[in-house]
C-alpha cells in the first residue's frame, strides 16, 4: 500500500482525475524560523499551488495566508472544529508559559505558540511535525537552550509523525500529505518518521561511499574523495539527499564537496558538532 | 610485565573495601555515610582498571579475537592518548575503564567527534550512561591499556 516510488505521481494523477477529498491543513509556525514553510515554497513536483489547489484546504498560514490580525486567528479557531491535520514548524517553547514565541493576538490577548499547539494538538486528526526543530528542538533548543524549547512529540502526549531536517525537504511534507490522503498513515520508524524518505542512511546512498569501503579520505575540504575524516554526519543520519538533491533536485551538500552535517539527526546541532574537524 | 601482581592488588583493595564499609556501618550521619560510598567507589572503579588489565593486558583484542602476542599490551598516558584525536590524518583513539580503544573508522565517530565528545581523551564518565555500552565497547578495536 505504501508505494515509496509512485505516491507523488499517483497523487498527480487522482488530482487530474478531481476526486480527491481535500483535508483541512492548519500550519502553526512555532519557535523556528519558518524556513521549512520557504523550503515548501520551492517544491517543484508538485509544487505549492498544486498542494494548496489539489490536495488540501490550508486554513491557516502565518506566511501564506491572506487574512491578516484577527480574521486570520479566527479561521485557525473555526479549523478546530472541524477534521483537520496539524502541521507545526519549529519547536515547542516552554519558559515563562511560553512566552518566547507569541505567534497570534485574540483580541486584548496575547497567543503563544505552546498553547496554540496544545489546542490544536489535541484536536488533530493528524500531526506532522515539520524540521527538526519541531522533531526534538533542533537549533531552538541548541545549549543553553535560554526558550526552553523541546520537540513537538515530546510536548504533546499523542502520536506525531516526525519529518525532520533542517529545513526539509518539500517532497518529504508533500509525500507524507499525499500518502495521508490517499491511503492513510504512512509506514514509521522507532522515531516516528516515514520510512519512504527516512528509511535508509545518508551514508548508505552516499556518491562516495565506494571511496569510503577502500579507506581513501580526503585531507581537507574539496577533494573529491570520502569526508569521513574531516567529520561527515552521513554514516549516522537517516534522508534520502544523495538521491532526491535539493532545489529541484540539482545538487546536494556532499555533491558541492560540503560533509553532510546530520541536520535531519535527532541531536542536531550540537550533537553533530563540529561540523568540519 | 607489570610490576605487581594484579591478582593480590585485587584482593588487597577487596579488603579496603571491607574496612570500609564497617567504618560505614558505624556512621550515623548520612553526609559521612556518602563520604564512604564515594570511597568504595574509587576502590570499586581501580577494580575494574585492574580486571580489564588482568584479563586483557597480555595480549591486544580485536573484537572478539584474542591475538597472542609475547609482549605487554601497549601502555598509552594521558598525554600520549590526547595526541590520538583523530584531526590532520591521525587516528582517533577513546579510552574507556582503563581500555584504549581506535574508533578512528567507527562510524559514528566521524572526523574524531562523537555526540560532543571528542577523541584522545579518557571518557569513562562520560559514557558511563551511554546506551548498551557493553554491547558497543565488546565490537572496537582495542589498541592497549590506560596508565594512570
Amino acid at each position: 500500500m505504501s508505494d515509496k516510488k509512485y505516491v507523488l505521481e499517483s497523487m498527480i494523477q487522482k488530482a487530474a482525475q478531481g476526486n480527491v477529498q481535500k483535508p483541512n491543513l492548519i500550519w502553526l509556525e512555532a519557535q523556528g524560523c519558518s524556513g521549512n514553510i520557504i523550503s515548501m515554497m520551492n517544491a517543484d513536483n508538485p509544487d505549492i499551488i498544486f498542494v494548496l489547489k489539489n490536495m488540501v484546504n490550508m486554513t491557516y498560514s502565518n506566511s501564506l495566508m491572506f487574512a491578516e490580525g484577527q480574521s486570520a486567528y479566527d479561521s485557525f479557531l473555526k479549523t478546530l472544529d472541524t477534521d483537520f491535520i496539524l502541521v507545526v514548524e519549529g519547536a515547542v517553547s516552554l519558559r515563562s508559559e511560553g512566552r518566547y514565541n507569541i505567534i497570534a493576538k485574540n483580541g486584548e490577548k496575547s497567543v503563544t505558540g505552546m498553547e496554540a499547539i496544545k489546542a490544536a494538538g489535541e484536536k488533530a486528526k493528524h500531526v506532522l511535525a515539520v524540521g527538526t526543530c519541531a522533531y526534538s528542538g533542533g537549533i531552538s533548543a541548541a545549549s543553553p537552550n535560554p526558550s526552553g524549547s523541546i520537540g513537538v512529540g515530546a510536548f504533546l502526549k499523542r502520536k506525531v509523525i516526525n519529518i525532520p531536517g533542517c529545513p526539509i525537504h518539500p517532497d518529504w511534507v508533500i509525500g507524507t500529505l499525499a500518502h495521508l490522503v490517499l491511503y492513510g498513515e504512512p509506514e514509521l520508524d522507532n522515531e516516528q518518521r516515514p520510512i519512504m524518505f527516512y528509511g535508509s542512511t545518508i551514508h548508505d546512498n552516499c556518491t562516495r561511499r565506494s571511496y569510503f569501503d577502500k579507506k581513501i579520505f580526503a585531507k581537507s575540504l574539496g577533494d573529491k574523495e570520502c569526508m569521513f575524516r574531516l567529520g561527515c554526519r552521513g554514516p549516522i543520519t537517516r534522508s534520502d539527499c544523495p538521491i532526491r538533491k535539493w532545489n529541484s533536485y540539482v545538487n546536494w551538500p556532499v555533491g558541492d564537496n560540503s560533509p553532510c552535517i546530520g541536520c535531519a539527526h535527532r541531536n542536531f546541532p550540537d550533537g553533530m558538532e563540529p561540523f568540519i574537524n | 610485565m607489570y610490576n605487581y601482581d594484579t591478582d593480590s592488588e585485587i584482593s588487597k583493595i577487596y579488603k579496603r573495601i571491607e574496612e570500609i564499609k564497617y567504618i560505614q556501618t558505624m556512621s550515623n550521619c548520612p553526609y559521612q555515610n556518602n563520604f564512604y560510598e564515594h570511597m568504595i567507589e574509587i576502590e570499586m572503579e581501580k577494580v575494574r582498571r585492574l580486571n580489564n588489565i588482568n584479563n586483557y593486558g597480555y595480549g591486544v583484542y580485536t573484537g572478539g579475537h584474542v591475538q597472542a602476542y609475547s609482549e605487554q599490551a601497549r601502555e598509552f598516558t594521558l598525554d600520549e592518548l590526547s595526541k590520538y584525536d583523530g584531526k590532520n590524518d591521525r587516528d582517533a583513539y577513546v579510552a574507556v575503564d582503563g581500555i584504549v580503544y581506535d574508533v578512528t573508522y567507527n562510524q559514528a565517530w566521524a572526523g574524531g567527534s562523537h555526540f560532543g565528545l571528542i577523541a584522545g581523551k579518557d571518557l569513562t564518565k562520560q559514557l558511563e550512561s551511554c546506551h548498551n555500552k557493553q554491547d558497543i565497547l565488546s565490537k572496537l578495536t582495542r589498541v592497549g591499556v590506560l596508565r594512570l
